[in-house]
């Protein structure tokens, strides 16, 4: 499992690549214009780092509304 | 239902109508011209457009629906339940297959070879030559160009795998695109995309689609696996045999 904090920091990597501050675990998606392709490429960031591919199937598909939500999936779905 | 043609329409006697067409005002339909039974043309259409390049007569499938202003040309094979928005255009010589929907202003240029259950959204042009698995969706705006080094004879048309997305205003130059594969919007796409993978709008490779989620609902792509109760039940087999080969396939997540 990738931790929570490493996952985080990619993120916030991400997000400053595109000139965005960095947001707070409780910061809303649409707050800060995080889509479905940037969840996707923080998804890949993750399947590079950990050398293989995210289980999908595993965390419970909710609603991903906030930072700290897409945290918690990837961190289950890299377990 | 008897067959209906408007008296402002003009129709070739070389022309072969089937059971319950209906003919809009002010559309012309040419020598050479097979429409299947239950076919629609709405007004003011041209159906037949003669053509030194075509290589047979029009036949138009049954159960189709050619919106006003369409323009068909002589030389095209098209399969069952077309639907034409406003303004389209078939060219010479393409092949289509079944319950194509093409939208308004959107163009198929030529020798274009179109797979089943296509979906093609308005203001499209889609170049000459250029080959579209079953289950496309190809949508607003998007452009699949044949010519590599613009303006030459040299073609080599875009070849779109079953089940492919192109986003809306996607430009597709002379590539080929995978399986499943998904194209963001605004894309500039060159050379070769593989199955089930993610083209960014800066044109790079982003990753496997299933990585694609609506993030609200945790749905997710590839679209095969979310989406029903879009197409006609005939669609249902070939839809099936997509998905099991694409979602069991080691190549393509």
């Amino acid at each position: 499992m990738m931790d929570r904090v490493r996952i985080a920091e990619l993120m916030n990597q991400m997000l400053e690549s595109q000139g965005k501050a960095r947001p707070r675990s409780d910061t809303q998606l649409r707050e800060i214009a995080f889509r479905s392709l940037d969840f996707s490429e923080l998804a890949l960031r993750v399947e590079i780092e950990i050398g293989r591919e995210l289980n999908f199937d595993a965390p419970a598909l909710r609603a991903i509304e906030t930072v700290g939500d897409v945290l918690d999936f990837l961190e289950v779905a890299s377990a | 239902m008897a067959r209906s043609i408007a008296p402002t329409a003009s129709v070739s006697e070389r022309a072969t109508l089937g059971e319950d067409v209906i003919v809009g005002h002010g559309t012309i339909v040419y020598d050479n011209v097979v429409v299947g039974d239950g076919t629609v043309i709405g007004e003011f259409c041209v159906v037949g457009h003669p053509s030194t390049a075509a290589n047979g007569p029009l036949r138009i499938g049954p159960m189709s629906l050619i919106r006003s202003h369409t323009v068909l040309y002589l030389g095209a094979s098209l399969g069952p339940k077309l639907e034409t928005g406003h303004h389209a255009v078939i060219r010479e010589n393409c092949r289509v297959g079944a319950n194509l929907r093409i939208g308004s202003y959107s163009s198929l240029e030529g020798e274009v070879d179109v797979g089943d259950f296509v979906r093609i959204y308005g203001h499209s042009q889609i170049g000459r030559g250029t080959a579209l698995g079953d289950f496309v969706w190809l949508y607003s705006l998007v452009t699949c160009a044949n010519d590599p080094l613009p303006p030459s004879n040299i073609e080599a048309p875009c070849r779109i795998g079953a089940g492919a997305v192109a986003a809306l205003n996607a430009q597709l130059l002379c590539c080929r695109i995978g399986e499943a594969a998904f194209v963001s919007a605004g894309a500039l796409v060159h050379g070769e995309v593989p199955a089930g993978e993610i083209v960014r709008p800066d044109g790079s490779l982003g990753g496997p689609v299933s990585h694609l989620l609506h993030l609200e609902s945790g749905t997710r792509h590839p679209w095969f696996r979310h989406l029903t109760g879009h197409y006609p039940p005939e669609a249902e087999e070939k839809l099936q045999a997509l998905r099991n080969l694409y979602l069991t396939s080691s190549g393509a997540r």
